[in-house]
């Protein structure tokens, strides 16, 4: 019965082992005690021995490979013709022998330098601003402080020192009631400014145009183009849609200032506005304040003789200076028509 | 292990059997670790087995023995078996110590064997404590210390048998010198003759050859007897040889080793072959039956060590059990 | 109820003990006639003999080999070691063999011995008879550690160790042998892993060990009279096995703590119990846990140089002051 020539094991540390010779040729006949190959460790070259009487057969792994440990290298068997099998090396084992050359299992594929370990995280957050920002307080206030709705934050506003520990919540506490609310706030204040205009400049621009062009211009579409102009500030090129209401109705228009006032075309339904202009003039309307709404809303009031424009809009629609260019200019529009057409 | 104080045909096979047994258990723990399938390392004794089979044989199963990193031998001769010693080399649920001890820990506490160690020298007090809990207790227990030439340069060897001596202990420190400890000769590790060191205590003496099991059987019966009746403590230096290397993995030997004095103690020397040889021109045994013994042995380990490869391996949950013992009550 | 010195409550618990169990013994050096330098054992040798109150060589790795082989065949050893210094030197049978004996074997063997030792600076015995060994213990599986802090623990935490079946390893404070405390007649024991609260506090936890634990009464005294601080002082008295349930709770309770130990302050017990209360109860924690050890130095010789090595009442009340002042910070 043949017996199974196994790549030993000869060092602590080692997994494979490399033939550096047979010192028998297959079908050559061997003693227990023989020294049938040289294996070669990370410490040195060894010979092996046979460990039984027969014939070295069915050899597997050719001088100048490697196996790992505990593998079949070869056989010792009753007759020089050994198994018959054809003794080819299996070819994964060959593969990974020929790249796993007897080097120790500790030597892996060169592990990543603690710099680049660290880089996703520095490139996602510089640190040293994460620590900055950071709120120091213990463990059992920041408990504490979450349990009961309170805002660590406010601490820092007022000025308390850091760290904060569980006494500092009386202080947090005793903060005026306002600021001790958690942030942020839902109900924001929107932006609410009103502009004067002389009545008759508009009323006499939309008359010389009817004189001029023959047409009668829609005057809620005039103005229109006039608050789109005025949002644009030739800013942009974007598409910028103004939803006018007038008279009880609603129209979507495109760009109404870049084809000549009074010859905007209406938008396609469905699409938000960037501007709400509420042509209120045929109204009773004088002065209103209805509050922010899904855009800036400029609204068109008679005030005696006068027209008042009214902007509103929430903080984050409109900056300050972007509320006041707008309804600066729009209002400069409707005080001097001609004037812009220029 | 003999009961009476007389040898007989049976004491002889039962002997020779054990030898064998040695044997054949160090070449499969050899394969096993050859062919990657034992974790960690092993340490053989083959070439020993006369030198502690030929004690052992002169203990009882309750006498006690402490054993070395080289220490199946001892395991085996003090009536181990296959199967569980097997386990234990691999680290199996079914092993001696449950998996947790290994080789160079491997106990067998109902036979007396307090353990392998892996401290050189780190078991000669547990066998002068146990020789002292005998006196004390008067159990008439005897405690044998293995240990190599190697412990020699152990202090706490030293400490002992001074103790030993002092407090008349029933204690046998048995000295197998193998003549390397490691890689190295005794000769150049041990300053002056070994057994001069117990004699300057005061403790007497004996050097045998650690190959004629008969010789070493002889002597220890005399001394255990003499033991047990409170003449201890003693000191034998048994000479013998290790035919493997330090471990397993000491394969390249040639540089601290030479190989013809290697084939001069497994040809000439061998205690089993020598044995053999006895036992037949005395005819207390024949040729076959001997074979016989050795194809049964040789069968015996076959099925252990495959039942240890198919065993268990204990459940995760023990890793954390026997920090601690339970207490009684 | 009587008071007895620290020295005859171990007396007494061990003469107890080894009347009422023939398997025990002492082994040691100068234990006999001379009842050690420290006399804790003398007059044993007359009630129990020679046999059982064994004089050993100065060989200590020798005698603990010996109790350790001992206690493996049927006999309960208990171990004297002069100086918790010598520890070193009975590292290998302690630790190697001892500690792990019933591991190694599957739980067939064990080793059932006390090793009974000191420890404690301050004597003017300069660096090798100074030391507090007991944290380097703890740190190896197998070994139990018990720390009395008074006579009264000292008698009741023996004797559990005696009928302990594993090896536990008492230490003694060697400053506190002639201190008394009110022993009762009638037996008891103290069984491991059970904490002893000393004062019930509301501020600050105290968390300290043997002989510490007198010095964190005193803090604790004068942190209510000066500053109004109110601590709970606990005493674990085992160390392995730690009762942690008593200290968490506390903590958890008081929100702060300070852990003392006369241990080195770098890698000791005081890290550990700090640490498993930063885990176990980090979000009660107002402040950071601290650690009070002895100088990480070699126990100087000059008194004036020994004295400010050890942590004291002073050193425990400025802590806990600025601690529940909130004024612990030591920013990144």
């Amino acid at each position: 019965m043949p017996r199974e020539v196994i790549m030993p094991a000869l060092g602590m540390a080692q997994t494979t082992g490399l033939i550096v010779a047979w010192l028998k040729k297959p079908g050559e006949a061997v003693k227990k005690g023989d020294a049938l190959m040289e294996v070669e460790t990370d410490k040195a070259v060894m010979e092996v021995e046979a460990q039984a009487d027969g014939f070295l057969t069915d050899v597997r792994v050719a001088a100048g490979d490697a196996a790992p440990v505990g593998d079949v290298v070869a056989l010792i068997s009753d007759s020089p013709a050994g198994s018959g099998a054809a003794p080819a090396p299996r070819p994964a084992d060959a593969a990974r022998a020929q790249s796993d050359a007897p080097v120790p299992a500790a030597q892996a594929e060169p592990r990543p330098t603690p710099a680049e370990r660290r880089a996703p995280k520095l490139a996602a957050e510089p640190e040293a601003d994460a620590i900055g920002r950071r709120i120091l307080a213990s463990p059992k206030a920041r408990r504490l402080a979450a349990e009961q709705g309170l805002d660590l934050s406010r601490l820092v506003a007022a000025g308390a020192p850091q760290p904060f520990h569980v006494s500092d919540l009386e202080t947090l506490r005793a903060l005026p009631a306002a600021l001790a609310v958690s942030a942020p706030q839902t109900a924001q204040a929107s932006r609410h400014l009103t502009a004067r205009v002389r009545g008759d400049a508009f009323q006499g621009f939309c008359e010389w145009m009817r004189a001029e062009t023959g047409a009668s211009p829609d005057a809620t579409s005039v103005m229109a183009g006039m608050a789109a102009a005025a949002l644009r500030r030739g800013a942009s090129d974007e598409p910028l849609i103004v939803a006018a209401e007038a008279f009880g109705q609603r129209r979507l228009y495109a760009d109404p200032d870049r084809l000549g006032l009074g010859r905007a075309k209406t938008a396609e339904p469905g699409q938000a506005p960037a501007l709400i202009l509420r042509d209120l003039r045929g109204t009773g309307v004088a002065a209103l304040r209805m509050g922010a709404e899904a855009a800036p809303a400029l609204s068109v009031t008679r005030d005696g003789p006068d027209m008042l424009v009214t902007l509103e809009c929430a903080p984050g629609q409109l900056q300050p200076e972007a509320a006041v260019d707008l309804i600066s200019e729009f209002a400069g529009q409707l005080a001097e028509p001609l004037r812009h057409l220029l | 292990m003999s009961p009476a104080n007389t040898t007989n045909s049976e004491d002889y096979l039962r002997m020779y059997r054990q030898m064998v047994r040695i044997r054949v258990f160090e070449d499969h723990a050899n394969q096993l670790y050859l062919s990657a399938k034992m974790p960690g390392l092993t340490h053989m004794c083959s070439g020993q087995e006369a030198a502690e089979v030929g004690v052992c044989e002169a203990l009882e199963a309750s006498d006690k023995i402490t054993s070395t990193h080289r220490g199946h031998g001892h395991c085996l001769a003090k009536g181990a078996e296959f199967k569980e010693m097997f386990c234990e080399l691999l680290g199996k649920a079914e092993g001696y110590c449950r998996g947790k001890g290994g080789s160079m820990h491997i106990a067998d506490q109902a036979n007396g064997n307090l353990g392998a160690n892996a401290i050189v020298g780190g078991s000669a007090g547990i066998a002068t404590g146990a020789a002292l809990s005998a006196k004390r207790l008067g159990t008439k227990d005897v405690t044998v210390c293995f240990f190599g030439d190697g412990a020699l340069g152990q202090g706490l060897l030293y400490e002992v048998m001074n103790m030993a001596a002092l407090w008349k202990l029933p204690v046998i420190y048995a000295c197998e010198n193998n003549l390397y400890g490691e890689y190295s000769k005794v000769e150049e590790m041990a300053a002056g003759p070994l057994t001069a060191r117990a004699a300057a205590f005061g403790i007497e003496t004996h050097v045998v050859d650690g190959q004629d099991v008969l010789a070493v059987n002889r002597l220890a019966r005399d001394l255990v007897e003499r033991a047990r009746n409170g003449e201890g403590p003693f000191f034998i230096q048994l000479d013998t040889y290790r035919y493997y290397g330090h471990h397993v993995g000491d394969i390249n030997r040639e540089y601290y080793r030479s190989k013809e004095e290697e084939t001069f103690w497994k040809t000439k020397r061998d205690p089993i072959a020598n044995f053999g040889k006895w036992l037949i021109d005395e005819k207390i045994a024949a040729d076959d039956e001997l074979k016989a013994v050795d194809k049964a042995v040789r069968a015996d380990a076959e099925a252990a060590v495959a039942y240890a490869l198919a065993a268990p391996y204990p459940d995760a949950a023990e890793v954390r059990l026997h920090v601690f013992a339970d207490n009684a009550a | 109820m009587r008071e007895i010195t620290l020295s005859k409550a171990v007396n007494e618990a061990i003469a107890e003990e080894m009347r009422r169990d023939p398997t025990i013994f002492v082994i040691g050096e100068d234990i006999a006639e001379a009842g050690t330098p420290f006399k804790v054992l003398s007059g044993l040798v007359t009630e129990f003999g020679t046999e059982r109150i064994i004089d050993a060589p100065i060989s200590e790795p020798g005698f603990m080999g010996i109790a350790v082989g001992a206690a493996m065949t049927g006999s309960r050893p208990i171990v004297d070691l002069m100086f918790g210094d010598f520890l070193f030197l009975v590292m290998d049978q302690l630790c190697n063999q001892a500690a792990k004996t019933h591991y190694m074997s599957g739980g067939k063997l064990k080793a059932p011995l006390v090793l009974r030792t000191n420890l404690g600076a301050t004597r003017r015995s300069a660096a090798q008879h100074s030391q507090s060994l007991h944290g380097l213990l703890a740190h190896i599986p197998g070994l139990k550690i018990a720390l009395p802090s008074s006579a009264y623990e000292a008698k009741g935490l023996m004797k559990t160790a005696i009928r302990d079946d594993n090896p536990v390893v008492i230490f003694e404070d060697k400053l506190m042998y002639n201190d008394k405390a009110p022993v009762p007649e009638e037996e008891y024991l103290i069984p491991f892993g059970v904490a002893n609260i000393l004062r019930k506090g509301s501020d600050i936890t105290l968390i300290a060990t043997s002989s510490m634990v007198q010095v964190a009464q005193k803090a604790a005294e004068i942190l209510a009279a000066e500053s109004g601080i109110s601590a709970e002082v606990i005493d674990p008295r085992t160390i392995v096995p730690l009762d942690e349930e008593t200290i968490l709770t506390s903590v958890r309770k008081t929100g702060r703590a300070i852990v003392i130990d006369e241990g080195h302050q770098s890698f000791g017990v005081t890290a550990e119990i700090a640490s498993r209360i930063n885990e176990k109860a980090f979000y009660h924690l107002d402040a950071p846990v601290q650690r009070i050890g002895a100088m990480d130095v070699p126990v100087p010789f000059s008194p004036v140089l020994e004295d400010l090595t050890v942590p004291t009442p002073q050193i425990v009340v400025e802590r806990a002051r600025r601690c529940v002042k909130g004024e612990l910070f030591y920013a990144a």
